[in-house]
């Protein structure tokens, strides 16, 4: 093997080769930390080390060179047998792919190797390029649940995606992580078909986590379609499910629902009063001053401050003239 | 030891953390054929406040969020009005591309499915707090591209002083904290970008290192600038941070808000007024802890698993990876408890307060050829982003500068003063350890400096600090290693007796707890609507004078727009 190196570089490279353990984890350190880039060829050799320390230390510094001419080899080791190479790895290709790494990211996902396949969805959500769609649609139908969950999440970093059948049918997957991040990735598609299977999930599915994220996504969305199944779910047993849904409530005010947020302004949690408060601002009924002028005294002091503005806001409302 | 070294360069970067490094690319790509010099007394790949990452930005200015008017607004109120605005415009001018430009280094900043930058509403004004999951890397990252920019560094020399001679910085002096060898380094300008004073009160926990700015950070550009002849700024104006009890780091309200943590008391309630963060808070949460509902802590226990999970993985990996062993030491789960916080000790550093050294918008200092940028220098709240940004202007004006004047020989006398001042400890090695010496001055700071501060324990203060001068003398250090902890302990002196006399000066409160006096318990506008300034005089003592405010370029009312402590 030779290399274009001066005599600061030739001894550490030459020691790369020693039979010695040791001496080549010391060599190694010591390229990482002589910065010197002409050492991208000895230190992708590394990769192949039989020391798996040798092989952490070469992911390392390559990474801190940076050099986009690491990426294949970086990509070859997803799949090590050590996790923490892989982890290593997977955390040094986050910084280095970019859009012109697409089809080498694209032939790696057809590897049969589940490690590799789950890293590299993640990796394809930093370019955010729809050529990806048709690679990324048939994990949808792997047995795996950890890649279904991947490939839906990555979905959501597809620009131009807007409708996706394939996703909504995943609400359905008897696996919860898999239903979490398709209830999110369902807020980022300007699919109107989304609306009742979110309403569905916010008020039926038996997992909390599924149900908050429903209402997370309505929010996106903020569709008048939706109010009537978050008023159920400003009712939920699960008090992130009432504080998502009231938050959702706000992107759409509607009036019938004061009597509603009025009771949460005594929820147990304050973060749910605090939305409520904020709610009930939006409306800007004078109804609701009272209660809101109860929740100044809310030993949170978030809650009285919400609720000092709330106030603030329907007494002006009620001050300026009706456009009716 | 003891050889002599002589090193010439255009620029001379004092210091290699975030300001530093960014000062050194900087210059170098302002001016490719300038010759730039990083000197630094650890190693820059991981030093500085950021040396171990960093989890979030709190100053992030991005259009369609925010606009540089608005943050020249909250830092205004947030700093009680003293603010020189043209200063703290160019951080928020800034900042964007500055963000920018990390990013295509390959600092990661954390976005939103869409690939914008996902910014998050921690105070209930400004939307400023980028997150940054993966910030663990930044100061290698840093490193990575001082070295392609092909900037000289030197690590493990510490400078002592900046050389000043006909009314300019002509370079600085240090040694080489490994071997011993006095650093002679001649530049036609010098950029000091050493940080916080974060050694100057010590911990509730009594560690001497265990403090909330990085321990290396000792005021050494604070002491250097004063001694240069440079003016200092609002001194008065300490850093105090609510802190995890017994540990040296924050509890990452910033980091965890946005995932539904908050800062509660003892009963499980926020109690926190203040909009935004600023002394004002800080009294707050003073009072709080000093009240029946105390102790404060960083509510967690409300949220479920997956997020705990999450709130972990990005607080244990990247600014303080021990913080994960601190907890499991102590039987701590956020799961069931949470993280009881304190006040910190006291700590001068312009990042999070406003006290360091008098720049203006162009990052000069009152001295010609003298810039200094980050923690150090006076921008009120520049945080590590603000470090970047005058990181930045400092070097290039740094650069331009420098080709504008000539290389001056340094004074043979003034010199070797200075060599026998360094080297005295290593004249008397069983002379009193440095971290005794220290801890004594640290403790009296914290009996005399720490608000709420009264004129009487001041003035004490203050006399101690001034006879400390002949307890320095007694220091010994048996190596080069010991040497630099001792020339920190000058520093750290040097810094008290400035916090002491700047405290006094100003006859009000102000910032909240930051300046919070006993005997004058409000703000007076109209006799302290004003910047405190000090400097070394002609005769070589500690002057203190006002300064006005700068006229303002974006209008705010500071006696109406406070960020007041309106406890019901």
């Amino acid at each position: 093997m030779s290399f274009d190196v001066d005599d600061e570089l030739k001894p550490w490279i030459e020691m790369l080769q020693s039979p010695d353990e040791s001496d080549r984890l010391v060599a190694v350190k010591t390229l990482q930390h002589l910065y010197d880039e002409r050492a991208i060829d000895a230190l992708i050799a590394a990769l192949e080390d039989s020391s798996v320390a040798v092989q952490k230390l070469a992911v390392t510094a390559l990474w801190e060179f940076a050099n986009p001419k690491a990426v294949p080899a970086l990509i070859q080791c997803l799949g090590s047998l050590d996790e923490e190479i892989r982890e290593e790895a997977k955390s040094a290709l986050g910084e280095l792919v970019t859009g012109d790494h697409l089809l080498l990211l694209l032939d790696a996902l057809q590897q049969p190797e589940v490690n590799v396949q789950s890293h590299v969805l993640y990796l394809l959500r930093k370019i955010h390029d729809v050529q990806c769609l048709p690679y990324v649609l048939p994990f949808f139908e792997s047995p795996n649940p950890t890649l279904r969950e991947a490939a839906v999440t990555t979905l959501r970093y597809l620009n131009q995606v807007n409708q996706c059948a394939p996703a909504i049918a995943l609400m359905a997957d008897p696996d919860e992580k898999v239903r979490r991040a398709a209830s999110l990735t369902l807020g980022h598609l300007s699919d109107s078909e989304a609306i009742p299977c979110l309403c569905q999930a916010l008020t039926t599915d038996s997992d909390w986590q599924v149900r908050r994220d429903a209402a997370k996504s309505l929010a996106l969305h903020a569709d008048p379609a939706a109010v009537s199944a978050l008023e159920k779910a400003v009712k939920d047993e699960h008090w992130q499910v009432r504080k998502f849904a009231i938050q959702a409530l706000q992107k759409t005010p509607v009036v019938h629902t004061m009597p509603l947020l009025i009771q949460a302004l005594t929820d147990e949690y304050s973060d749910v009063r605090r939305d409520a408060a904020i709610a009930l601002g939006l409306l800007q009924q004078g109804e609701a001053l009272q209660a809101l002028q109860q929740a100044l005294d809310d030993p949170d002091r978030d809650v009285s401050i919400y609720a000092e503005r709330a106030i603030a806001k329907i007494q002006k409302s009620m001050q300026e003239p009706s456009n009716a | 030891m003891n050889t002599h070294q002589l090193m010439q360069t255009d620029v001379l970067v004092i210091g290699g953390g975030t300001a530093g490094t960014m000062a050194g690319i900087k210059a170098k790509q302002a001016n490719p054929d300038g010759d730039v010099l990083i000197l630094e007394k650890a190693n820059i790949r991981r030093s500085g406040a950021i040396a171990m990452g960093m989890d979030g930005v709190n100053t992030a200015v991005i259009p369609g969020h925010s606009t540089p008017e608005q943050y020249v607004r909250e830092v205004t109120i947030a700093n009680d009005g003293i603010v020189n605005q043209k200063a703290v415009y160019q951080t928020g001018k800034l900042g964007f591309s500055v963000i920018q430009e990390l990013e295509s280094w390959g600092v990661k900043f954390q976005k939103d499915a869409q690939g914008n930058y996902d910014l998050k509403q921690v105070h209930r004004v400004g939307k400023y707090v980028l997150p940054m999951p993966e910030g663990k890397d930044l100061k290698t990252i840093l490193t990575r591209q001082v070295k392609r920019h092909k900037v000289r560094v030197t690590n493990r020399v510490m400078a002592t002083r900046v050389i000043v001679q006909e009314g300019r910085a002509i370079g600085a002096v240090g040694f080489d904290v490994r071997n011993g060898d006095f650093v002679v380094i001649q530049a036609k300008a010098v950029i000091l970008c050493t940080g916080a004073c974060g050694r100057l009160g010590l911990p509730a926990s009594g560690y001497l290192y265990g403090t909330y700015e990085n321990p290396t950070n000792a005021g050494d550009g604070y002491a250097m600038a004063y001694h240069a002849g440079a003016e200092l700024s609002n001194i008065e104006c300490f850093q105090i941070n609510p802190l995890i009890k017994d540990y040296n780091g924050p509890a990452c309200a910033y980091v965890a808000g946005p995932f539904g943590a908050y800062t509660a008391n003892a009963e499980g309630h926020r109690f926190i007024s203040c909009d935004y963060w600023s002394g004002q808070m800080m009294l707050e949460i003073y009072k709080e802890l000093n009240s029946g509902k105390g102790p404060v802590h960083l509510k967690m226990n409300h949220l479920d698993e997956d997020t705990i999970s999450e709130i972990e993985r990005v607080l244990w990996a990247n600014e303080r990876p021990s913080r994960g062993r601190f907890h499991e030491g102590r039987g701590e789960n956020y799961r069931t408890h949470g993280v009881e916080m304190n006040i910190s000790e006291i700590g001068l550093c312009s990042g999070h307060s406003a006290s360091g050294v008098w720049v203006n918008e162009k990052g000069e200092t009152t001295v010609r050829g003298l810039y200094a940028a980050g923690d150090m220098a006076s921008v009120p709240h520049n945080y590590m982003i603000g470090a970047f940004v005058y990181g930045r202007i400092c070097g290039e004006n740094g650069m331009e500068y420098s080709a504008t004047v000539e290389h001056v020989e340094p004074n043979p006398e003034w010199l070797e003063a200075e060599k026998a001042r360094i080297y005295a400890p290593l004249d008397q090695p069983n002379g009193v350890p440095h971290t005794q010496v220290e801890y004594k001055l640290r403790r009296l700071v914290n009996d005399y400096l720490q608000p709420p501060k009264s004129q009487n324990r001041m003035e004490i203060g203050l006399n101690q600090f001034v006879r400390y001068q002949e307890t320095l003398n007694l220091m010994g250090a048996r190596d080069p290693h010991e040497l630099m902890r001792c020339m920190e302990v000058h520093f750290i002196r040097d810094c008290a007796e400035m916090a002491a006399r700047a405290s006094l000066y100003r006859k009000e409160s102000r910032w909240g707890l930051y300046h919070y006096r006993l005997d004058y318990p409000d703000k007076n506008n109209e006799e302290w609507f004003c910047n405190v300034n000090l400097k070394k005089d002609e005769s070589g003592h500690m002057t203190l004078f006002k300064c006005p405010v700068a006229p303002y370029i974006v209008e705010v009312d500071v006696n109406r727009e406070v960020y007041d402590v309106a406890v019901r």
